[in-house]
C-alpha cells in the first residue's frame, strides 16, 4: 500500500489539473447552463451510484475504466443535481469520481462541496455526518493541495473556514486541518514556485498577493497549537525556513518537533535535519541520515546523504558500505518529497477509506 | 590525440589518483610492489599528457616532485600501476537524453567492457530523478539496457553517489560520469558535492553531452572533477562517446602511481597535495588532497 500511494496522489493530480480553475462558488454554479443528459446514460449512472452506495467500493473504479464510463463521467454533477440532493453515499460517490475522473475532475468536486454543504442537519449537530464531513472536505483540499494553482485551494479553505467557525459560534467546535492547509497554502504563495505538482523551488520575485514567509510561520505557529497538527506544522515551517536559507531558524524549528510516528513526516523532518547539519557537522548529519532511514528504510536520498557525510567525518569504508545500501535503494520512496510538497494529498487514501465505511 | 574531443584543463594541473591513506602493517599488495611499510603510506594516482591529451609513459621517479601540505616529499615507490580496475559508468537516462543519446551510450559501455582485462570490474548506474544500479560491480563483459527513461534529472545527486568508493588499497578505481547537465530535481546542492568530492578516492571523469549544459552547471561539474583529479570532456558529436571514455580508461590505466610516507607534516586534518614534473610543458593532474585521520566532525 505504502508504494502506491505516490502512484495515487499522481493519478489525483492529474484527475483534476486540467479543470482546476473550475473549483466554483455556489453563486457561480447558478451560471452553468443546464446539461441535457440521455436517458440511458442517467441509467447507466444511477446503476453504479446504486452499486456503490449497496457497499461496492470498485463499482466506480470498474465503471471509468471502461470507454462508455470515461465517457458518461461529464454527466455525473447533472444526474445527482436532478436527484435527491444529499445522502452521504452520493457525496462518497462524487468524492470517487472526483479521484477517478481525468478531465472535470474539480467541477465535480464544487458540486459535491455544495452536497455535503447542504446535508439537512446543522454542522456541529450530528456526530456521524460531522465526521463524514470533516473528512469530505479533508479529501478536497488534499486533493487541491496537489495542483499548481494555489487559488482554488484558498478559495475552498475560506469557505471550509467560515462553515467551520459558524459552527463554533453556535458551540459546535470541530477537529480539523484546516489551519494547518492555510499556512500550507501561505507558503505556496509566499515562496515556492511548482513546477507540473513534481518540483518546488523557491520563488524569487515579489511577494505574491501579500505573502509573506513569515506570515506563513504566523500561521504554521497556530496550526501547531493544535497537538494533532503541531509535529507537522513545526516539520513544514521548518523545511520552509530550511528553503529559505534560514539555518538557524530552520533549526529551532525542527528541535521543536514534538514526537510522532508519522513515517512521511519523520523522513522529511530527519532528512531536512541531516542536511542543516551535514556542511558544518557531518557526524552529526549522518546520524540524522541514519535517524531518516529508520522512518523510511529504503529512501535513497538519506542513503546518499549518509555514505557523503560518513565519506566528510573520515569513515571511508563506513561511507562506501552506506553507497552500496544507497544504490540498491531503488523503491519509489525516492517521492517522498514531492509527496511532501503536495500536502495532505498523501492522506488522501486513508481518508477515502473511511469514507467508504461512513457512507452506508 | 583525439582532436575531436576537447578539455577543458584542470587548472591546477594535476591529476587524480587513487587516495588512500593506509594503516598499512602488511596491508599491501606485495605482488604488485616490493613497497613494504609499518608507517602511514599515501598513495597518489597522477596522471601527466601533452598538450594534445596523449598520455606520457616514459617519466621516472625522478622526474616528479611531490609537496604535501607545502613540505616536500620523498616518493618511495613509483610505478605505472598494474593493479586491476574498478570502473564505475553513471549514465544520465533523464527524459532530456533522446533514443540516439541512449544508443550511443549503450554502445560505449560495450566497449569499455572490451576493454577491460580480466581482472577489472565495472558496474553501471543509470540516474533520473533516482540513481539506479542497473549492473553490479562485475567482471567483463558488462551489458547493460538502457531502453527505459525517467522523469526529472537529478546530476549532482547522482553524482554524489558516484564518487563515493571503497578505499581498496589493492584496487585502483575511476568514475566515468556521463550527461546533459541539466539538472532539475537535484536535493544536494554543488556545494556539497565538491567538498565531498574532496574527499573522494576515484578520479571522475565527466563526460558532457553537447550545447546542453548551462555554463553555471559546467562550471559546477569541473569543480568537482578538478577535485578528484579528474576532468570534464565535452563532446562535439554524439559518435564522439566511446572515444571519451576509452581515452580517460586508458590516461587513467597509463597513469603513475606515487607513494609516500607524510614527512614535516600534522598526522591529521586535510593535506594539500600538488605533484608537479620537470617538464613545464606537460600536464599533470592528480587528486588535490587527503583527509589524513578521522576527524570528529562534530
Amino acid at each position: 500500500m505504502q508504494a502506491r500511494v505516490p502512484f495515487l496522489i499522481a493519478t489525483l493530480a492529474t484527475a483534476l489539473v486540467v479543470s482546476v480553475g473550475a473549483v466554483q462558488s455556489p453563486q457561480n454554479r447558478q451560471t452553468v447552463p443546464a446539461v441535457r443528459v440521455p436517458p440511458t446514460v442517467e441509467r447507466s449512472i444511477l446503476d453504479v451510484l446504486e452499486a456503490y452506495s449497496s457497499g461496492d467500493d470498485l463499482a466506480v473504479e470498474q465503471w471509468l475504466a471502461t470507454p462508455a464510463g470515461r465517457s458518461q463521467a461529464r454527466y455525473v454533477e447533472p444526474v445527482l443535481a436532478k436527484t435527491a440532493p444529499w445522502s452521504r453515499a452520493r457525496a462518497a460517490f462524487i468524492l470517487e469520481v472526483t479521484i477517478k475522473q481525468s478531465t472535470r475532475g474539480a467541477t465535480i468536486l464544487t458540486a459535491g462541496r455544495t452536497m455535503v454543504i447542504g446535508r439537512p442537519s446543522a454542522l456541529g449537530t450530528n456526530a456521524a455526518e460531522d465526521r463524514f464531513e470533516v473528512l469530505w472536505h479533508q479529501a478536497a483540499l488534499g486533493l487541491l493541495s496537489s495542483l499548481p494553482q494555489v487559488s482554488s485551494l484558498v478559495e475552498y479553505i475560506n469557505i471550509w473556514s467560515a462553515r467551520l467557525e459558524d459552527a463554533r459560534t453556535r458551540g459546535a467546535t470541530l477537529g480539523s486541518r484546516v489551519a494547518l492547509s492555510r499556512a500550507f497554502a501561505t507558503a505556496i504563495l509566499c515562496c515556492w514556485t511548482r513546477t507540473r505538482g513534481e518540483v518546488v523551488r523557491m520563488f524569487e520575485g515579489p511577494d505574491r498577493e501579500g505573502m509573506t514567509i513569515e506570515s506563513a510561520l504566523v500561521q504554521f505557529e497556530r496550526a501547531a497549537e493544535a497537538p494533532a497538527l503541531a509535529a507537522e506544522a513545526r516539520i513544514r515551517g521548518g523545511k520552509l525556513l530550511f528553503d529559505a536559507g534560514r539555518k538557524n531558524d530552520a533549526l529551532a524549528w525542527l528541535e521543536r518537533v514534538p514526537a510522532h510516528t508519522d513515517p512521511a513526516l519523520g523522513y522529511v523532518q530527519h532528512l531536512t535535519h541531516a542536511r542543516l547539519l551535514d556542511p558544518d557537522r557531518p557526524g552529526d548529519a549522518a546520524t540524522s541520515y541514519r535517524t531518516a532511514l529508520t522512518f523510511s528504510p529504503r529512501a535513497q536520498l538519506a542513503g546518499i546523504g549518509l555514505a557523503a557525510a560518513l565519506l566528510r567525518s573520515g569513515q571511508p569504508e563506513e561511507a562506501a558500505r552506506a553507497a552500496e545500501d544507497a544504490r540498491r535503494m531503488t523503491d519509489d520512496v525516492a517521492a517522498a518529497l514531492p509527496t511532501f510538497n503536495k500536502g495532505d494529498a498523501r492522506l488522501v487514501p486513508e481518508w477515502l477509506a473511511e469514507i467508504r465505511r461512513l457512507r452506508r | 590525440m583525439r582532436p575531436f574531443i576537447s578539455s577543458i584543463s584542470v587548472s591546477i594541473s594535476i591529476s587524480i589518483a587513487a587516495l588512500a591513506i593506509l594503516a598499512v602493517a602488511g596491508v599491501r599488495p606485495a605482488a604488485q610492489t616490493p613497497f613494504r611499510t609499518s608507517t602511514d603510506v599515501v598513495v597518489i594516482d597522477v596522471s601527466v599528457t601533452d598538450g594534445r591529451r596523449l598520455p606520457i609513459t616514459n617519466l621516472t621517479k625522478d622526474d616528479f616532485a611531490l609537496k604535501d601540505n607545502d613540505a616536500a616529499q620523498q616518493i618511495l615507490d613509483f610505478d605505472r600501476e598494474a593493479m586491476p580496475l574498478d570502473v564505475t559508468v553513471t549514465i544520465d537516462v533523464s527524459g532530456s537524453m533522446t533514443r540516439d543519446d541512449r544508443e550511443m551510450v549503450s554502445r560505449a559501455v560495450a566497449q569499455v567492457s572490451d576493454r577491460l582485462g580480466p581482472a577489472d570490474r565495472a558496474r553501471v548506474m543509470t540516474f533520473a530523478t533516482m540513481t539506479a544500479e542497473r549492473t553490479p560491480l562485475a567482471h567483463p563483459p558488462i551489458k547493460v539496457d538502457l531502453s527505459a527513461v525517467g522523469p526529472g534529472t537529478a546530476i549532482f545527486d547522482a553524482l554524489l553517489l558516484s564518487v563515493i568508493t571503497p578505499p581498496l588499497p589493492d584496487r585502483r578505481q575511476c568514475v566515468l560520469f556521463m550527461t546533459d547537465g541539466q539538472d532539475t530535481t537535484s536535493i544536494f546542492d554543488a556545494s556539497l558535492v565538491i567538498d565531498t568530492a574532496r574527499h573522494a578516492s576515484a578520479p571522475t571523469t565527466i563526460v558532457l553531452v553537447p550545447n546542453r549544459a548551462p555554463i553555471t552547471t559546467r562550471g559546477l561539474l569541473f569543480s568537482v572533477a578538478a577535485q578528484t583529479g579528474g576532468e570534464i570532456v565535452e563532446l562535439k558529436g554524439h559518435d564522439q562517446l566511446s572515444q571519451a571514455f576509452l581515452t580517460a580508461l586508458e590516461n587513467f590505466r597509463t597513469s603513475y602511481v606515487l607513494r609516500y610516507s607524510p614527512a614535516g607534516v600534522s598526522r591529521t586534518g586535510w593535506h594539500d597535495v600538488t605533484v608537479t614534473v620537470k617538464n613545464k610543458d606537460l600536464r599533470v593532474r592528480a587528486r588535490r588532497g587527503y583527509w589524513a585521520t578521522r576527524p570528529s566532525g562534530r
